[in-house]
């Protein structure tokens, strides 16, 4: 891997907030700074309940519909229509 | 070149048919009851057009009046439903809502894909965070 590319990686990295860049004289000292990955973990998992959350309360209104007896779940036959 | 956004997978068993499920994202009277709902959040508007091409919008008071719109993509009953979903409140984005629904043990078997979870952080880092890695496993590989 060339020292271009790698340099090129790590911008990209500083861009996203994900390495922080210091430089002291000539050197240019790098550290990582997880914290954007732990707001995007975050983030996802509010979407991931978000998303259980709506589809609990689907799964929870057509049972209670069976319950009303508006739509009686039947008994199928399968095996000759499949 | 498109990059790979970062997705959000959910499988859930249903003892109700494929149909049943498939029809509670169309129906605008049962999807008011529960799609974008929250537990004490109240639906001002349920404005579904159930086609190729056609609208929803979603708005949803809990505290504040939150939209939810998208536009559908694929309406293939029961197995499968695209639509794209943005809540332009927080983000101008848009993500990508895939519901595949299969028949199983005499209910339905439901797997909700949402690409694109993470909008603004794609925006944000331009390449997105996904391309971050692929660009590195490449050059890694080269």
């Amino acid at each position: 891997m060339s020292l271009n590319s790698v340099s090129k990686h790590i911008r990209i990295l500083e861009r996203a907030r994900l390495v922080r860049r210091r430089r002291v004289g000539r050197e240019h000292l790098l550290s990582i700074d997880p914290k954007p990955l732990d707001e995007a973990a975050r983030w996802i998992e509010t979407q991931r309940a978000s998303w259980n959350a709506q589809l609990d309360a689907l799964d929870a209104l057509l049972k209670a519909d069976d319950v009303a007896g508006r739509r009686k779940p039947k008994k199928r036959r399968r095996g000759h229509d499949r | 070149m498109t990059t790979p956004r970062p997705t959000l997978r959910i499988h859930r068993h249903f003892d109700a048919s494929a149909e049943r499920v498939f029809d509670a994202w169309l129906d605008p009277k049962t999807a008011g009851r529960w799609l974008f709902a929250t537990p004490n959040g109240t639906m001002l508007r349920v404005d579904i057009d159930a086609r190729v091409g056609g609208t929803f919008c979603v708005v949803r008071r809990d505290g504040d009046d939150v939209e939810h719109v998208g536009t559908y993509e694929v309406i293939d009953r029961p197995r499968r439903l695209v639509f794209t979903f943005g809540v332009p409140k927080f983000s101008s984005e848009t993500t990508r809502v895939t519901v595949d629904i299969v028949s199983a043990g005499g209910g339905c078997d439901l797997t909700l894909t949402h690409e694109n979870v993470l909008p603004d952080w794609a925006e944000r880092t331009k390449e997105g965070w996904t391309g971050i890695v692929d660009g590195l496993a490449k050059s890694l590989a080269e």
